[in-house]
């Protein structure tokens, strides 16, 4: 499909939805520019499936306006047509068979003939449908969800919005989800704008992250930039081998220091994580501020006398930005 | 009744009708799970379609069905 | 375009979700049925009734009470069967969520709503033919001098009133939430018109509730297919499309 222009693939403008007990989202600014993977984060309830709704035209904004590619969204929009939408939990008929639901589905968007047929080959084979024979109506919620992936992709669109297309997943099929996801943002001219609570799910394939909280924008830019403004410095710890019950010890009083945010004694360490750094107790600490901790920790352990084996600094997880993010009061 | 001995040409389509439509709400029902039958009871939605005549199957056809999917 | 695509969609499910044999199957039984029972009914009567209790004469049955019995069973009971039938067509889609998917997609809402009034029209012409062809075969067969002509008329009038029916069952579709919803609203809208007539004179002439009278009016010659019937069922088709469209209209401005 054509490239109209340089707008942005999603933007809204002071979006906002109310109803009459509540605000749902609250003057949304949202850009995502054309050729990202976008995640779209959030606890329940945030507001995520409300805005993916008024960018579909499946509700009307109380305020605000949202476009796409420039378009401005609505029921009969003409940006639906470069569109694949597959909202939290799709549904469709039953009696159909899942070759012939995409092919309804690509009928609508006027493919028709060998063309349809390829496409429709092509998009069973991407979720692992091709050679199902139950009708739709005996799929699990994983094929539903697979299903729901195919038929969004089949107008090959330039906007593909997935509402929580992980969430009802078991840890295989979210996995295969996310690299179908990942193999659409391999080509520069399909933008993927997906929602999800998981935090994982974003870490693993977005490049830009924008996080909604209670109706509220709350982060929107570069996952790398976020980490690095938003994460507090974290270190591990590890005592010598056998020292498990000091390094609880340790980890309650470097709680109470003032420079420290939180301490926790974090196990056995040996299998998986840090290589090399044999047997082990290790100590998390989130630190206020990395300097001081970088200082005090080495000192504060030598002082009271324990065998300190390893010393690092690790990687700020989202995790770390979401809870400071999100939970605050 | 000797209308019905006298008449059978002119009831047997309605016999027929009859057996079309039983066969087809039995062939829908029996490969179908409970929980896609509404009130979950195959049993009583069977000897409804047996045994209300005509208006059985059909009330099965119409209402009887919870959609899958 | 998405249009034939949508059509295509309802009809097939008409054929693979069973629904092909409710209304025709029961408009069929009708068909079939009322010559039979019009023809039995002195005998019945007959046999019902206690020796040496009262006597009820009756004047022999003749082809056009076939006719009669048909469009009485039709417009009561048929016109129940196509709302209870019908009042899912847009409800059942936006409560389970399968519209979603499909207005998500370059297709109106307004496409939505007027291919579901087309296939459902289709399956009401085809059960109205059906029980029409049976019920003028069977009386053939059973009753001398069959009025074709006037069967015909009164068939018509009678098509048009179930049409009606179904238009009016789509737009409460299309505006309901649920399809208990949309029965109700649909239901309500029957006992209207059926009351309509009572009304006076211009209530009873044009409202769609009039096309009830006209089927037995024109089944006995009493009124003119062109002077009286087809006016009101003009009016009648004009009706149901208004209702639609704003149905139609509703459902735009909904959230799905």
């Amino acid at each position: 499909m054509e490239r109209t222009s340089d707008a942005p693939a999603v933007q809204t403008r002071g979006l906002t939805k109310s109803y009459k007990t509540a605000v749902a989202v609250d003057s949304l600014n949202l850009t995502v520019p054309a050729g990202s993977i976008f995640g779209f984060l959030g606890p329940n309830g945030a507001g995520k499936t409300t805005t993916i709704r008024m960018l579909m035209g499946l509700a009307r904004p109380t305020a605000g306006q949202a476009l796409i590619f420039g378009i401005p969204t609505g029921p009969d929009s003409a940006a639906k047509r470069r569109i694949g939408f597959l909202p939290d939990v799709p549904a469709f008929y039953g009696w159909m068979k899942a070759s012939e639901y995409l092919e309804f589905a690509g009928g609508l968007f006027g493919l028709d003939g060998p063309l349809l047929k390829q496409r429709v080959g092509e998009l069973l084979d991407f979720t692992g449908l091709t050679g199902v024979k139950t009708r739709v109506g005996g799929f699990s919620r994983g094929m539903k969800q697979r299903l729901g992936l195919a038929q969004a992709l089949i107008n090959r669109p330039d906007l593909v919005i997935l509402d929580e297309p992980t969430s009802a997943l078991d840890p295989i099929g979210r996995r295969e989800v996310l690299d179908a996801i990942k193999a659409l943002g391999q080509n520069t001219s399909t933008t993927v704008f997906f929602s999800t609570h998981i935090l994982a799910d974003v870490e693993r394939v977005c490049r830009r992250v924008a996080i909604l909280d209670r109706g509220h924008l709350v982060a929107d830019e570069l996952l790398h930039d976020l980490k690095a403004r938003y994460a507090r410095p974290i270190f591990l710890v590890t005592l010598a081998n056998g020292y498990g019950r000091q390094a609880a010890e340790l980890a309650a009083a470097l709680s109470g220091l003032e420079w420290v945010e939180k301490a926790e004694a974090a196990g056995e360490a040996g299998e998986g994580a840090e290589a090399g750094s044999g047997a082990g107790s290790v100590i998390r600490i989130v630190a206020r501020e990395a300097e001081t901790a970088q200082r005090a920790i080495p000192k504060f352990i030598v002082e009271r006398g324990l065998p300190l084996a390893r010393f690092e600094t690790a990687e700020p997880t989202l995790e770390d930005v979401f809870m400071r993010l999100v939970n605050k009061p | 009744m000797d209308f019905f001995r006298e008449n059978m040409a002119l009831l047997l389509p309605i016999v027929i009708l009859e057996l079309v439509l039983i066969a087809v709400a039995l062939r829908d029902l029996v490969p179908r799970p409970a929980e896609q039958v509404t009130g979950g009871n195959k049993l009583v939605w069977g000897l409804v379609i047996v045994f209300v005549t005509t208006l059985g199957p059909l009330a099965y056809l119409a209402f009887g069905r919870r959609q899958e999917g | 375009m998405s249009r034939g695509v949508l059509f295509r969609k309802e009809i097939r499910e008409i054929l693979r979700t069973s629904r092909i044999y409710v209304i025709p199957g029961l408009f069929l039984f009708f068909g079939l049925l009322s010559p039979i029972t019009a023809k039995m009914m002195p005998q019945l009567l007959r046999s019902l009734s206690a020796p040496g209790g009262v006597q009820i004469t009756l004047p022999p049955p003749v082809a056009r009470d076939a006719f009669t019995q048909l469009f009485k069973n039709l417009a009561q009971t048929g016109v129940i069967a196509v709302i209870l039938t019908v009042m899912g067509a847009l409800a059942e889609e936006k409560n389970r969520g399968t519209a979603v998917l499909v207005v998500s997609k370059p297709v109106s809402r307004t496409a939505m709503v007027w291919t579901k009034l087309a296939s459902n029209s289709l399956l009401i012409i085809f059960a109205t033919a059906l029980a029409y062809v049976a019920a003028l075969y069977y009386t053939m067969i059973l009753f001398p001098g069959t009025p074709v002509r006037e069967s015909l008329f009164g068939t018509l009038a009678l098509l048009v009133y179930l049409l009606f029916v179904g238009a009016m069952t789509i737009a409460a579709s299309a505006v309901a939430r649920s399809q208990v919803a949309a029965g109700g609203l649909a239901l309500a809208g029957y006992f209207v018109i059926s009351l309509l007539p009572i009304f006076g004179r211009f209530f009873a002439k044009w409202t769609p509730g009039a096309l009830v009278g006209l089927q037995t009016d024109l089944l006995t010659g009493k009124a003119s297919m062109l002077k009286d019937a087809v006016p009101t069922m003009a009016v009648a088709v004009a009706l149901g499309l208004v209702l639609v469209a704003l149905g139609s209209a509703a459902f735009e401005r909904q959230e799905l």
